[in-house]
């Protein structure tokens, strides 16, 4: 039987050339688990790239949230028989102008507010007969960060009726909420990455049983056991590799998806609290599921490692006794 | 190299291999090992390459002893062995380029050299045609002869072959002795374990006889 590829060939000037074959592997390819292994550990890529990505997303959606609703403070004056709501209005607003830090004021128009008011009252009901509260939007210049007690404190003396409402309890919530959300994503991460591990122990544990008398020639020739383990070790890092890009390469083609329809505004409102074109993982997603693929490859590679080299140093007749 | 002293060797079975032998494996020797077949060769041989722990009795290789020596030590002083084992352990998926070279790959020792250091032992062994086939479609004879270059590629200190003409012609069988005595003469050890007499008498040298778990020692003339 002779294998493809000769010692000696020609070069078109007649010179000759000697090419050698690469080194044969020695772990038999027969005993190695193969494509079903790949498969499952594209599925165990996936589902954790999945929820490294929903993290990214939860991360980033509430991170431009808090940054949105931080910098507004809302300002409620109830009408009070006998006060001018008007020069509350106008008070509210001057100390609010004159405070460092503040970008803008504004009173919140009638319009304005019957639109905010219109998802509970129907558009048949005359607001302007309500008895409702005046708003005033402050907005914080970005990146300054104003005495907003102080403030509060100041408004509170001077107008009466009045109530701040710098979205704390929101935000909070927000917070809380998305804590949850990246707790079970973790959580669910590393029950992944444990099932992998299990997987990758059981896969190795299986090729060296089939690999024994490989193992046991290595061993004869003086080879240490890191040798050894670094050659099951190289096989499976293959495998991890192959099935941690396939499983990553898609679930990044999802949220690569998500992007391109919120590019180009193509995905409908299918009411989700979040609308789904605003869920973007950003370039750290993408950066964190490339480091998700990289590290399921090298925990491939590592388990079968120190599977190796538990299982031939347990057995090694020498250390039985 | 070798220093066995009131050497005991009992299989967990109750088979008693060795009982109180005394052996010594000088640097530069060459000696045959004999007996009758299931006398113990096979497990005096493994002993001494640490395939074995006696069960009593002091041994020394390589200026280790065997009671202190850890299983991390034993792959270092294995590369300074070179085994031909009877029933060849030749692994199967690899050509026997590979084969061979696997010794090198193991201990780290493969370099630009190499790969015409192999080709040429493979030459000199008769196999220097066959270096992409693989050994399940190679005789016996010529299997041996690729355990014997696997063993001798790195050079080892010393050689331990079990019946390495075993399986090979008569004409084959002498030119592994020269190829051994030619070894012994650059330097290493060689301790041939063989039921083969004559080969005894195409060179003579010290004789190691195993029955009944003792070894006699004898010289053998020409």
């Amino acid at each position: 039987m002779f294998a493809p590829g000769a010692w000696h060939h020609y070069n078109q000037a007649g010179g000759r050339v000697t090419t050698y074959p690469a080194p044969a592997r020695i772990v038999p390819t027969q005993t190695l688990v193969g494509r079903a292994f790949v498969f499952v550990i594209a599925i165990m890529t996936f589902l954790a790239c999945l929820c490294v990505g929903i993290s990214a997303c939860v991360v980033g959606t509430v991170n431009e949230w808090d940054s949105r609703i931080s910098r507004d403070i809302t300002v409620q004056i109830r009408p009070i028989d006998g006060v001018d709501i008007e020069n509350s209005i106008k008070t509210v607003l001057e100390l609010a102008r004159a405070t460092k830090g503040i970008k803008n004021a504004q009173p919140i128009s009638d319009t304005a507010q019957k639109e905010l008011l219109a998802p509970w009252l129907s558009d048949s009901v005359d607001v302007s007969i309500l008895a409702l509260p005046r708003l005033v939007a402050i907005e914080i210049a970005p990146k300054a960060q104003p005495n907003i007690s102080a403030l509060s404190q100041v408004i509170s003396a001077k107008v009466q009726g009045v109530s701040i409402d710098d979205h704390r309890v929101w935000r909070d919530r927000l917070q809380y909420s998305a804590t949850l959300i990246l707790g079970a994503c973790a959580f669910i991460f590393m029950l992944i990455v444990l099932a992998a591990a299990l997987t990758i122990a059981f896969a190795t544990q299986g090729t060296l049983a089939s690999s024994r008398h490989v193992v046991e020639i290595l061993d004869m020739l003086g080879a240490p056991h890191s040798f050894i383990a670094g050659e099951f070790q190289k096989e499976y890092f293959r495998f991890g590799l192959k099935g941690a890009a396939l499983g990553g390469l898609a679930a990044t083609a999802i949220f690569a998806g998500l992007d391109i329809a919120r590019i180009l505004g193509s995905m409908p409102d299918i009411g989700l609290i979040v609308p789904i074109t605003q869920l973007s993982i950003g370039i750290w997603g993408y950066i964190a599921l490339l480091g998700a693929i990289i590290f399921v490859a090298l925990l491939t590679a590592l388990i079968s490692r120190f599977t190796t080299l538990a299982i031939i140093d347990d057995s090694h007749f020498w250390a039985r006794d | 190299m070798i220093d066995m002293h009131d050497v005991h060797l009992r299989y967990p079975s109750g088979n008693v291999v060795l009982q109180g032998a005394n052996v010594s494996i000088a640097p530069q020797s060459f000696q045959y090992l004999t007996g009758a077949s299931g006398a113990g060769k096979t497990s005096l041989l493994k002993l001494m390459m640490l395939g074995l722990k006696p069960t009593s009795g002091n041994m020394e290789v390589f200026g280790q002893d065997v009671a202190h020596i850890t299983a991390d030590d034993i792959p270092q002083i294995r590369q300074k062995m070179g085994v031909v084992f009877q029933d060849f352990r030749l692994l199967d998926h690899m050509s026997i380029f590979d084969n061979v070279a696997l010794t090198l790959r193991v201990r780290g020792a493969w370099g630009d050299g190499s790969h015409a250091d192999v080709k040429d032992l493979l030459d000199w062994v008769g196999l220097g045609d066959k270096l992409h086939d693989f050994p399940q479609f190679l005789s016996g004879g010529e299997q041996q002869r690729v355990a014997i270059a696997r063993a001798l590629i790195a050079k080892p200190a010393i050689l331990l072959a079990d019946e390495p003409t075993g399986n090979v012609d008569p004409a084959m069988g002498r030119r592994l002795l020269r190829l051994f005595v030619e070894l012994h003469k650059l330097g290493t050890a060689v301790l041939i374990a063989t039921h083969d007499t004559s080969l005894l008498k195409l060179y003579p040298a010290t004789c190691l006889h195993l029955e009944h778990g003792t070894i006699t020692t004898k010289q053998v003339a020409a």
